[in-house]
């Protein structure tokens, strides 16, 4: 096959249209996607095989409204004195059912307890680090003044409470799960192959109905608001009755209409999704991660947990141990987890005096056998370094690209080498590793060492890092910095965009 | 395909009988495939993955229909492909266009630290070709990714065969047009030859 009309074309048209021919065609050899790593390809894999197991061909022949294996977002806010409100909401429009004619109705048989998976962030009560693993009822209440909260449900129900929130478990009973949201944000998922009650989440303004999937709530003084990042939900609201809002589109409860959601909240909420599938009531090991100081972001296999202190039951495994705190080095180690070990660390985190590659070390327990920097042959050269590099990230091998420049930047500091190797340390980091404060660093060190030919890389890649960490001031700064400077990049007129984009955001 | 099974056929009937580990690796060989189907035909949608996960399990659940005479993959693609154009039909009819234009909501991912790679490009790609209007997409994907011949791209697009011609030529003439102007692709094919 080729392209049929080259007629007058320059040859660089035509080189460039055959290329993208030959890159199109699917010969089984190279990535056409992103690969899924292990966990993520076993776990979605899993899914399938148990949705073809449990449930018959026809239902889902069609993936509208109320598909089963559909995930769903939805952020919400309210007042937390409408919370009464809320529960006047959900008994007006759940009334019980009515049993038929000569049978008598049965008490709901409960369904379980909920289990908390996760607690980080300052801590508000002395025990609270050892929340991992404490049961729920039916009436607790769940506050997460102190930092993010993970709670898994029965029948396969996970939230996510943000920092600052609060809820209370309703109902977990054969008839109904139900929890209220007092304030704060949530995010919520449930298993594809659910069976079990009609599970919604209460606000101050309405009720989100969710018939399998994933969502999330957060409480606002002024309004409740939806967001569905993957298929549909319905809210019922007290005036209006049910409505059903679909994927990428948010909404205001008690207002009509909807809007598209931002696509960086939209892959935000998919990387919150992503977390959830790490932690596991059932078979998990549990962590408690401390640091001095506190307050470091832990990722675990790249994906963000939460902030120190931080405890969580997690799925048995290989995991890859990240801490990053603002101007401190960062710290990795390889934990081995096995099904119910109870790993316990306290790493010190060191001030970033140099360069941003330093390693810190655990106060107790020993290092296990981390992949790091002095796992990168010894003899060889900055140069041999970079090429080594640059080959292991050709091959997709971001862990192994990473210590590489990591290895070449701490070993040859101040050579052009080194000070390329920053630059493209950052950019596997953000786009690879999921570690965008360490990226920050990164880029910043290399602006920091008085720019050169990588500049407005550095200054973009400075961007999308402060972006990824929700720092729109700084984020605006740089990309002004980036466009003043350099206003001919090629990163120029995606700068420009993202700018427009936050301007218009500030508008009120 | 593997030891534990002689052919795709033994493969497929275990897999329709409830063979748990044959409709594993069943799932494991063809989802790479599936997935590259679907991010081409969906132009990146958001619920991408969704219409994975419907196009495996509609796959896995039509096992009992494969005959062993072609190939696992042309078997798998026809599912996929139907599965797919659905939810094209239902998006359109949401969204209410003909001509897909450049979508706002999906900003390009310009990685200046990835450099060229040949992934970086195949985003580019994938970004103009979800500028095209689907049924024109979907002719072009079958026949630049798989090779499939117009007769082909008819019976699984269920269309006749001048539809499928005049939407090959025209969906390709589109993505000539979009690649010719691509700032990206030339600097890459550039420094290739450099």
């Amino acid at each position: 096959m080729s392209f049929d009309e080259h007629e007058g074309k320059s040859e660089l048209e035509q080189r460039v249209m055959e290329e993208v021919e030959s890159l199109l065609a699917y010969t089984g050899d190279e990535e056409h996607v992103e690969p899924l790593d292990d966990l993520a390809e076993r776990r979605w894999i899993d899914t399938m095989l148990d949705e073809v197991e449990t449930a018959p061909f026809e239902d889902e022949r069609d993936a509208g409204s109320g598909s089963r294996f559909r995930r769903f977002a939805i952020a919400a806010g309210g007042l937390a004195a409408a919370a009464a409100v809320a529960i006047g909401l959900y008994f007006a429009l759940s009334s019980p059912e009515v049993a038929p004619i000569g049978e008598r109705p049965t008490d709901p048989a409960l369904l379980g307890t909920g289990t908390i998976l996760l607690s980080s962030g300052e801590l508000t009560t002395p025990e609270a680090r050892s929340a991992v693993g404490r049961e729920l009822e039916p009436g607790s209440t769940v506050d997460a003044s102190g930092g993010r909260m993970v709670i898994a449900l029965p029948t396969g129900i996970t939230l996510m409470l943000e920092r600052g929130g609060q809820l209370a478990i309703e109902r977990l009973d054969d008839r109904a799960a139900e929890v209220r949201l007092d304030r704060g944000e949530l995010l919520a998922s449930v298993s594809p192959g659910r069976r079990g009650p009609e599970f919604a989440v209460t606000t101050g303004r309405g009720r989100i109905v969710v018939t399998g999937t994933v969502f999330s709530v957060s409480s606002n003084a002024e309004w409740v608001a939806v967001e569905v990042i993957r298929g549909a939900v319905q809210l019922e609201e007290a005036r209006d009755g049910r409505r059903t809002i679909e994927a990428s589109r948010r909404a205001l409860l008690g207002e009509a209409g909807d809007t598209a959601i931002d696509a960086a909240d939209h892959r935000a909420a998919k990387d919150k999704a992503r977390l959830l599938d790490m932690l596991s009531a059932d078979d998990g090991a549990t962590i408690e991660i401390r640091s001095v100081p506190s307050g470091a972001e832990v990722a675990l296999d790249g994906t963000i947990l939460g902030k120190t202190p931080l405890g969580a039951a997690v799925r048995p495994g290989h995991r890859d141990l990240d801490l990053a705190l603002a101007d401190h080095g960062a710290v990795r180690e390889r934990l081995d987890l096995s099904p119910g070990a109870a790993v316990d660390r306290v790493f010190e985190m060191r001030p970033l005096e140099d360069l941003a590659v330093r390693d810190s070390e655990p106060l107790t327990a020993a290092p296990a056998k981390a992949k790091s920097a002095s796992a990168v042959p010894s003899h060889l050269s900055s140069k041999e370094l970079l090429r080594l590099a640059q080959s292991l990230r050709a091959a997709k091998d971001w862990r192994g690209a990473a210590q590489t420049y990591q290895a070449l930047a701490k070993r040859y500091p101040g050579t052009a080498e080194a000070r390329t190797a920053l630059v493209s340390l950052g950019g596997i980091q953000l786009d690879h590793l999921g570690r965008p404060a360490r990226a920050l660093s990164n880029f910043e060190a290399y602006l920091r060492g008085g720019g050169g030919a990588l500049t407005p890389e550095a200054l973009y890649g400075k961007a999308r890092s402060l972006r990824r960490l929700g720092r729109e001031a700084a984020e605006t700064a740089a990309l002004r910095e980036l466009l003043v400077r350099y206003p001919g990049a090629i990163q120029a007129p995606q700068a420009r965009k993202r700018l427009e984009k936050l301007s218009a955001d500030e508008t009120p | 395909m593997l030891a534990e099974f002689d052919s795709d056929y033994e493969l497929t009937q275990a897999a329709a009988q409830g063979d748990r580990s044959a409709r594993r690796l069943m799932a494991e060989r063809l989802l790479d495939r599936v997935r590259t189907t679907v991010r081409y035909i969906s132009a990146d949608d958001r619920d991408q993955d969704d219409w994975v996960q419907i196009a495996m399990i509609e796959i896995l659940r039509s096992a009992r229909t494969f005959q062993g005479s072609g190939s696992l993959e042309s078997w798998s693609d026809r599912i996929a492909v139907r599965s797919a154009m659905r939810h094209l039909k239902r998006r359109r009819k949401k969204e209410s266009v003909v001509e897909l234009q450049e979508d706002p909501r999906h900003e390009p991912e310009v990685n200046p630290s990835e450099g060229h790679t040949r992934m970086a490009i195949r985003r580019q790609v994938a970004r103009l070709l979800g500028t095209i209007s689907g049924d024109r997409r979907t002719c072009v994907v079958l026949r630049l990714v798989y090779g499939y011949s117009i007769d082909e791209i008819a019976e699984m697009t269920a269309a006749p065969r001048n539809t499928v011609r005049d939407r090959l030529k025209r969906g390709r003439k589109q993505l000539k047009d979009k690649v010719r102007r691509d700032a990206l692709l030339k600097e890459w094919v550039n420094l290739r030859t450099i």
